[in-house]
């Protein structure tokens, strides 16, 4: 008896797109939590359920568009970005700068004290908005340079830079944590 | 990216609420039952214009002409005497492949212009409303982008427009990519 397989996203994204709810029920499940993270790590976490939704409600919109090519989750994450670069155009967005990060009471000032996990986060949120993005496409999204590169409309070597300039300083910042 | 201090310390068990995911879940099925009508109608249509088909088949069957009187197995290209009004200039004469059913099916013929298969063509979709069926022949600037034909079922009142280098049918925009018909709503 054959081992039965998870359906691909390309499958449910097909069934979805001719009304096949519980499809998109599955599919929700599988990629809701990379989604919510990565808006949660940028902005605030009022602005990272809005943009959660609306990235949700853009897939939603543009199911019909959705071109099967094994590639859903970079075409999510795709969305995704677009929602998050449309929250940083709007005035009032909590947008997480390295300013706030070193300010009093953040992490960072009392980074000695913090465990690794926690002090890891307060790095991150201080690194510059485009490295952190990269950064979470590649750990959150798990996707590769090259769909960074697509998603985020630059080069690779871009990609690749955001990413050495992102990690060295994370480490940097880890040394005597871990 | 693998580094064993990172993947140690990188904190991933952050959620959605439970609230969240109910607007994003609501959101959908409320999609999903719009689209449900026409999806229905459609799969409803399929059926009688395919039972309608069939029962003109049969008939056909029943008077075959002797071979002398059959007409010619290739059918030539009809001239369609297309409307001007649709932002396609002055009133024109287009030429387009004969359908098998010939122009008199389409309730009213009608003629759109727009770069369909990509910038700078100046591609024509021929618009035939068979019934609640529209038909789009496309008369390609060029090498056919799409070989196929698109059918859409919709209502005969139906607003059918170039949006871009898409068709805009109602609410729904179809877009020629790699040689096939991609169509969805927005």
């Amino acid at each position: 008896m054959p081992a039965m397989t998870e359906p691909s996203d390309d499958y449910l994204m097909g069934r979805f797109a001719t009304g096949d709810y519980a499809a998109f029920e599955t599919l929700y499940g599988r990629h809701k939590d990379a989604v919510y993270r990565y808006f949660l790590r940028a902005t605030d976490a009022a602005s990272a359920a809005d943009g959660h939704q609306e990235t949700w409600a853009r897939v939603v919109a543009n199911s019909g568009r959705y071109r099967a090519r094994g590639r859903f989750r970079a075409w999510l994450f795709t969305i995704a970005h677009h929602v998050l670069m449309d929250q940083f155009r709007q005035p009032g967005t909590e947008v997480v700068s390295e300013d706030e990060a070193v300010a009093n009471g953040s992490p960072l000032r009392d980074a000695e004290s913090l465990e690794a996990a926690e002090r890891l986060d307060a790095l991150i949120a201080a690194l510059p908005a485009a490295q952190r993005e990269a950064l979470l496409l590649h750990k959150e999204a798990g996707l590769t340079v090259r769909e960074i590169a697509t998603v985020a409309g630059i080069t690779e070597e871009g990609v690749k830079s955001r990413l050495r300039y992102a990690v060295e300083k994370l480490r940097k910042g880890m040394r005597g944590y871990v | 990216m693998s580094d064993d201090w990172f993947d140690k310390s990188y904190r991933s068990e952050a959620r959605p609420p439970a609230e969240l995911d109910a607007r994003v879940l609501a959101g959908a099925r409320r999609a999903t039952r719009r689209w449900g009508v026409p999806l229905a109608a459609a799969a409803a249509l399929t059926v009688v214009v395919a039972l309608v088909f069939a029962a003109m088949l049969a008939s056909v069957e029943l008077e075959v002409p002797p071979e002398s009187e059959r007409p010619a197995a290739e059918t030539p290209p009809v001239v369609l005497d297309l409307p001007g009004s649709t932002g396609d200039g002055p009133r024109r004469r287009v030429g387009a492949p004969a359908a098998p059913e010939g122009p008199a099916a389409c309730d009213a013929p009608d003629i759109l212009a727009g770069p369909l298969g990509g910038v700078g063509r100046r591609d024509r979709a021929v618009l035939c409303r068979v019934g609640g069926l529209l038909r789009v022949d496309v008369i390609w600037d060029g090498a056919a982008a799409c070989p196929a034909q698109l059918s859409v079922p919709v209502s005969p009142d139906t607003p059918v427009a170039v949006d871009g280098n898409a068709l805009r049918v109602g609410s729904r925009r179809y877009r020629c990519e790699d040689g096939d018909w991609v169509g969805g709503p927005g």
